[in-house]
């Protein structure tokens, strides 16, 4: 499988690339990644999609001769765009899910107001102010899982920081299907 | 008559023609379904045609557990009521401002028409009409006018509720799936298992997709098919919003099934189809689709469902159905299955809600193993028009 250009195990080069992504986030995530049954594919659209594949699945994903026609398998976790890595909702979700079986894992979080929570699902920036809870420290570039008041996932964001401005922006969120008009 | 695999295209009566001009249906239609049902129980069927389904959800186990999901969603404003047949499905129960919309004649009426499940209906408005009278509809026009109106309100409201069902945080999450009953029917009693490899034939949008993937607790395998490329997106996505791990989604036309040597255990064609089922949430189906729709799609059937027999493995089993009240698209498509297939046999369901298949329509006689199919109606069960049938194939 891993001869076709279209879909394949990841090549030692990608995984260095999602476990450096992943590392911003936790540097533990990797190796609750390997405890899992799972397998990481890579299928080419406009970037490199990654997926997560149960080894449940691969057996019969062998049976599929022409690999150009899968479109999605198992779990799409991100993409490869050049060499960073970018979670999606999905994985972010993935994450938290094994992370919660494994308690010690720390996952940087920032919990958000009620009107913040549903300016970030229209897909906008949020000022620190509109945070509930937030790390003392908010560096350039540190990538958050987003929650609202309830306690529910609602997104991921990576602070911005210009001159005295910090603003966390909106990497992805839930609403984001709908603006597509899905 | 022996058993033909053509389109029954009748002569038009005066009176099918009228009560087609009533109500807005092309005149064939009205024809075939007098021949169908008998003239009461067309009108019976046209006028539960023209009230909307019941709202229903499905609550995705995959993602959360009902009695919190079903608090949460009460927390804003909603109530359900759980099915009794589906677990996990709950129909919306609806608030005093939409009841309100509704024309009083039809629901403050003390006369029900009890059906299975408990769904009731009033069988005034059934009463009112009169098709014997050429006068009735210069007679009632002011009053069906209004009607339509209040009822348009309605619809624009339930649509707005609709609408917000279709944008909360535990939709976007997931936590449910927006579902026309009828359409859980076929992934229920195809029962997959957990270590089954299932293949969905015409997969998207992904309703009967993930529900599959629920109830095998994601294991085991799905292969969704899916030949539009447009229709994929939507697809993928409630695949991913809903949770869903064991699917691979497949851009192959599913008439080429066969010739993909998968093999597996369970296949469910969700067929495409006239959707003349579906009239009652969609009005412009009435006059959408000719005679010439059914015969095309009767033909696209049987080349899906010969493919999925040619691929199932000795001893598997198919769910074929369809949203099409249509015979053609349904026990016609069996029949010519059965007997081109001498080692396919219908499987009877654990289902005494839903009717009978046909064994004798438009003059034909069908195979008495369709008795096992089963049909759900507008009238008497208050869903879409709908047929599914299980087929397995003998070791």
């Amino acid at each position: 499988m891993s001869s076709n250009p279209e879909f394949h195990l990841a090549t030692k080069n990608q995984l260095q690339h999602i476990k450096d992504g992943l590392n911003k986030i936790s540097p533990q995530i990797w190796s609750c990644l390997g405890d899992e049954s799972i397998n990481i594919y890579v299928r080419y659209n406009k970037f490199a999609e990654i997926y997560l594949v149960p080894t449940q699945m691969e057996r019969k994903l062998r049976l599929i001769r022409d690999l150009k026609c899968i479109k999605h398998t198992g779990l799409y976790f991100g993409f490869l765009k050049g060499i960073e890595f970018l979670l999606s909702l999905e994985g972010a979700e993935f994450i938290l899910n094994t992370c919660k079986k494994k308690k010690n894992i720390p996952i940087a979080v920032i919990t958000v107001s009620e009107d913040a929570s549903k300016s970030f699902l229209y897909g906008n920036s949020l000022k620190p102010e509109q945070f509930i809870h937030s790390p003392n420290s908010l560096n350039r570039k540190d990538v958050f899982f987003v929650f609202n008041p309830h306690n529910r996932f609602i997104g991921i964001g990576y602070i911005y920081k210009r001159q005295d401005q910090t603003e966390l922006r909106n990497l992805v969120d839930y609403g984001y299907y709908i603006r597509r008009g899905f | 008559m022996e058993f033909q695999f053509k389109v029954f295209d009748p002569s038009i009566s005066n009176t099918a023609d009228k009560i087609a001009t009533h109500f807005g249906y092309r005149p064939y239609m009205v024809e075939r379904y007098i021949s169908m049902f008998g003239i009461d129980e067309t009108r019976e069927y046209l006028l539960a045609n023209e009230e909307l389904s019941p709202f229903t959800i499905r609550v995705n186990t995959l993602k959360t557990e009902p009695n919190s999901l079903i608090a949460s969603l009460k927390s804003k404003g909603y109530t359900f009521s759980q099915n009794n047949i589906i677990p996990n499905a709950y129909s919306i129960d609806l608030n005093e401002e939409m009841m309100s919309l509704i024309p009083d004649e039809s629901h403050n009426s003390n006369e029900h028409v009890s059906s299975p499940q408990g769904y009731e209906r009033d069988t005034k408005t059934l009463k009112q009409l009169d098709w014997g009278r050429p006068s009735y509809l210069d007679d009632d026009y002011e009053g069906n006018l209004e009607k339509k109106q209040r009822k348009k309100s309605f619809n624009h409201l339930r649509g707005k509720h609709t609408a917000t069902l279709g944008s909360t945080h535990e939709y976007l999450m997931g936590e449910y799936y927006i579902q026309d009953l009828a359409s859980m029917f076929p992934a229920f009693y195809l029962n997959p298992q957990k270590t089954d490899f299932v293949i969905d034939m015409c997969a998207a949008p992904g309703g009967k997709t993930t529900y599959l993937a629920q109830l095998m607790s994601n294991q085991g395998n799905i292969f969704a098919l899916e030949k539009d490329k447009k229709r994929i997106k939507p697809l993928i996505y409630n695949i991913r919003r809903c949770g869903v791990l064991n699917t691979t989604v497949l851009n192959i036309d599913a008439t080429s099934t066969h010739k993909k040597s998968f093999s597996p255990d369970k296949i469910l064609l969700d067929a495409p189809c006239t959707g003349e089922g579906l009239i009652r949430d969609d009005p412009t189906r009435k006059t959408s689709k000719s005679i010439t729709d059914i015969t095309g799609m009767m033909r696209k059937q049987f080349s899906l469902l010969q493919s999925a027999i040619k691929s199932i493995k000795p001893g598997g089993v198919i769910m074929y159905s369809t949203c099409s009240i249509a015979p053609e698209e349904n026990e016609f498509v069996i029949q010519k299955a059965l007997n081109s297939f001498t080692d396919m046999e219908i499987l009877s369901l654990n289902d005494e809600w839903g009717l009978p298949g046909y064994i004798n329509v438009f003059n034909l006689d069908l195979s008495e193993e369709l008795l096992k199919a089963r049909r759900l109606f507008p009238h008497i069960h208050n869903t879409i028009g709908f047929f599914y049938c299980l087929l397995r194939k003998r070791k």
